[in-house]
């Protein structure tokens, strides 16, 4: 994969603008290096040099270069950020796909491999496992994914309530299968292409038009990743939650006083351009301040956690949702807003820990504390 | 003493977590942002304090080991490699130490990028004078060394003008305050103090003979308005007439002239000062220019827009390639000469991608020649180094005095001015501070 590369890797100008800015909006260009021993080898040009090493094998992969390479959270902000506009997100993604077929894998993300291998998700059995009715047809399926059900079960019980007020009939996905972006990510393409099947004909059974999601990582997989890299068809309209409820919320909002600060995920943000959405949506809520942190839009902080880092690096990924958390408290606002449960889980458990008064909300919450109760039947869409 | 040694020894000063001798990283410390080849160090050190980099370099000269500083990585000659050696990384130092209103001026740690400098500054409205091109990954210490031209050339000359005192650690591990600092009981307001200017022997000498691990700059009030416009000519030694007087008369902050072509010189001018200041200069830059029939105006938007986001356009050149540069300075009577000269050797060589470029001092002018390749055609690559090597030399004959030296220029310098009493006194001080030789040998041809 990574000599598909080859022309652009060498392309490489060694600026080094793709460490630390600290100018215009862009504060750690890399979200992870301040939080690491800080080699070349910790941000994105020395990972370059070692991928073009790795290509002409130039030097020996060890587990210390592999947390080295996989202490990025692929947040495309080194892409964002590059005067030569490399295809950063695209290279490392292809550096860890040749490294995992030549059998080069972190022990964290083995073990994260075989729970998906076994359970269909990264984290393991449920400890309390409902029952799963049989599917019925639904127009409308919200697939909440692996995160989101495990760990953030406010945003389903918010998305089923909004839904509820909005009177649009749909069915809850009801497995916590998970859409297998933790193992593209990491570049385990053949299991993330076992586990998408399985998780699609799941989802395939309810028949849906409409495939409704929350996570930003689900949204990308469904709508790109399954049909342009994994060979997979999805039968039907994927929708993100934020351009979902966009047409249906701003004359059933009611007013809601408080300020709050959106975070831009990286996926919904730098790697799908869907910026616009989300704060129209929350600028549709009277009595709503939305105000933006220091580093917004193609210029946010990630929140430390993807690319597999929450996996194997687990204290970089905690520093670096503190440094995003600081960004959104020094805003003034009482609430940092997401869509992505990733996101959201790790700035609950950061304010948590800093004992700040900033809360984390997800947007489906927000949306659904400004819906007004439901309406005439007869106004409700079917 | 063994590698693993020498790399607990290191340990035992920065801690583990702050050296390595692991190929893998070693690897991306073999270059810099030019056309150097590579050169693998022993060992990388990133130390966090002065008090660190002191214990480093009397170890390195215990042990007879050569260091080489490095800042951001992002200069074109090789200085910062090491074949051997330590390469010592300062970034970790970092911090703004004092932002002094009342003297208007800044201390600063050596590792510290101007991108996160000025922004500080600005955001409490003061500026510094000098910035490189490359300001988003470039240090202050890395920039002093060189000695620092930049954005900002004619009103504020070169970063090493802009100091007012270092603090640098001499091979032997002794920490040498200069300026009005020397005194122990003052702090760093003005440079030309008590003896000798000391400063003056770190500045431009790309650790040669210490690493400078603090700095204190000028700072300066945020200008009121800065305005900038767009000039074509389509005859050299006219546009270089008008850079003279612009220069002469110190209308502006800098010019800067990207793109030098046969038939075509583009140049910015960048003009600072509260409103009647700018008018007026701006009054003075057009009745200059109006002289000259070679000579469009093509108005301030294109220049504005590349100032809006200078810092980060300044890298996009660069998608023509990794760049051998051959920077220096001459008098103006001899910019035309040198731009022919320079560009027939390039030329000749078959070199295929090149950018010839002037940016104005007060007295003379940086000539920049960028030759672009793709660092995967090793054919370009010894063309290009071939080039490089007849540039060089043919600049020092020219009367070319280089701006960034590392170790493409040493052996040029030392064939040229090998039997001058400048370079028998460099040699001799090298001798004096640094008898093992260990900082940074092969920069400046020592």
């Amino acid at each position: 994969m990574l000599e598909k590369y080859r022309q652009e890797l060498f392309d490489c100008s060694r600026c080094g603008f793709c460490r630390v800015w600290g100018w215009s909006g862009v504060e750690n260009v890399c979200p992870t290096y301040p939080f690491t021993a800080g080699w070349e080898t910790h941000y994105a040009r020395g990972r370059v040099r070692l991928a073009q090493a790795t290509l002409d094998g130039e030097v020996e992969i060890t587990e210390h270069l592999l947390e080295h390479a996989y202490v990025c959270t692929l947040c495309s902000s080194c892409e964002a950020h590059c005067p030569v506009d490399l295809p950063l997100t695209e290279i490392f993604h292809a550096w860890r796909q040749d490294l995992a077929e030549a059998g080069h894998t972190l022990p964290e993300h083995e073990r994260m491999i075989n729970l998906m291998k076994r359970y269909l998700n990264p984290y393991g059995p449920k400890m309390d496992e409902p029952e799963v009715e049989e599917p019925q047809p639904a127009r409308v399926l919200y697939y909440p994914g692996c995160t989101t059900t495990r760990m953030a079960p406010e945003i389903v019980e918010a998305v089923t309530s909004s839904l509820g007020k909005l009177g649009i009939d749909f069915a809850l996905f009801q497995e916590d299968t998970c859409c297998s972006i933790p193992l593209y990510e990491i570049g385990q393409m053949s299991e993330a292409g076992e586990i998408a099947r399985q998780t699609l004909e799941l989802i395939d059974a309810y028949e849906p038009e409409v495939l409704l999601t929350t996570c930003p990582a689900c949204y990308r997989a469904f709508r790109s990743i399954y049909p342009e890299e994994l060979g997979l068809t999805v039968d039907c309209d994927v929708q993100h939650i934020t351009e979902f409820l966009l047409p249906r919320v701003p004359d059933r909002v009611i007013e809601v006083v408080k300020k709050v600060t959106w975070h831009d995920p990286c996926i919904l943000g730098r790697h799908l351009d869907m910026y616009d959405e989300p704060r129209e949506l929350l600028k549709a809520i009277p009595g709503l301040e939305l105000v933006e942190m220091h580093s917004n839009r193609e210029n946010a902080l990630c929140c430390g956690a993807g690319g597999g880092v929450y996996f194997a690096a687990q204290r970089t990924a905690r520093d670096a949702v503190g440094a995003r958390l600081e960004q959104a408290e020094a805003t003034g606002a009482e609430e940092i807003v997401t869509s992505c449960p990733n996101c959201h889980v790790r700035f609950r458990q950061g304010t948590r820990i800093q004992r700040m008064e900033l809360r984390a909300k997800s947007i489906a919450e927000i949306i659904d504390e400004a819906l007004e109760a439901k309406r005439d039947p007869e106004d409700e869409e079917r | 003493m063994n590698q693993e040694r020498v790399r607990e020894r290191l340990a035992e000063i920065v801690g583990e977590e702050h050296v390595t001798d692991e190929a893998f990283v070693r690897l991306t410390y073999t270059r810099d942002f030019g056309t150097q080849p590579p050169r693998w160090p022993a060992y990388v050190v990133r130390p966090g304090s002065t008090e660190e980099i002191a214990e480093i370099l009397k170890l390195a000269t215990d042990l007879q080991i050569p260091v080489s500083p490095r800042g951001g990585g992002s200069a074109q000659e090789g200085g910062c490699q090491s074949e051997g050696g330590i390469v010592l990384e300062t970034l970790r130092l970092d911090r703004i130490l004092e932002i002094d209103e009342d003297t208007g001026t800044v201390t600063v740690e050596a590792g510290i990028t101007f991108g996160k400098l000025m922004n500080e500054l600005e955001e409490r409205g003061w500026k510094i004078g000098i910035a490189p091109s490359g300001a988003l990954a470039g240090t202050v210490g890395a920039h002093l060394s060189r000695p620092g031209v930049g954005w900002g050339n004619i009103k504020y000359v070169s970063q090493g003008e802009q100091v007012i005192g270092v603090k640098a650690v001499l091979p032997t591990g002794e920490v040498v305050e200069t300026g009005t600092a020397a005194n122990p009981a003052a702090d760093s307001f003005f440079r030309y103090a008590l003896g000798p200017d000391l400063a003056g022997l770190f500045i431009g000498a790309e650790g040669a003979f210490g690493i400078v691990t603090e700095a204190t700059l000028r700072m300066y009030p945020w200008p009121k308005k800065i305005y900038l416009e767009r000039y074509i000519g389509s005859d050299l030694p006219d546009a270089i007439d008008i850079f003279r007087q612009i220069a002469l008369h110190d209308l502006v902050c800098y010019i800067s002239v990207p793109v030098i072509k046969p038939d075509m010189v583009l140049f910015d001018v960048n003009v600072e000062g509260d409103e009647i200041e700018v008018e007026y200069r701006i009054e003075k830059i057009r009745g200059i220019i109006s002289a000259y029939e070679s000579v469009t105006y093509e108005g301030p938007e294109a220049p504005q827009a590349f100032w809006d986001y200078r810092w980060f356009n300044t890298g996009e050149e660069f998608k023509q390639g990794i760049a051998g540069a051959v920077n220096y300075f001459l008098p103006f009577e001899k910019l035309e000469e040198a731009t022919y000269v320079m560009r027939e050797i390039i030329e000749r060589h078959g070199v295929k991608e090149y950018a010839q470029q002037m940016f104005p001092e007060p007295t003379g002018s940086e000539h920049v020649s960028l030759l672009f390749h793709h660092p995967d055609d090793q054919e370009e690559h010894e063309k290009i180094q071939r080039a490089l090597d007849e540039m060089m030399d043919r600049a020092l004959a020219l009367g070319g005095a280089p701006y960034s030296k590392g170790r493409q220029w040493g052996p040029h310098l030392e064939r040229h001015l090998g039997d001058t009493g400048y370079w028998g006194t460099l040699k001799a001080l090298k001798q004096v501070l640094d008898p093992s030789h260990i900082m940074n040998p092969g920069v400046l041809g020592l």
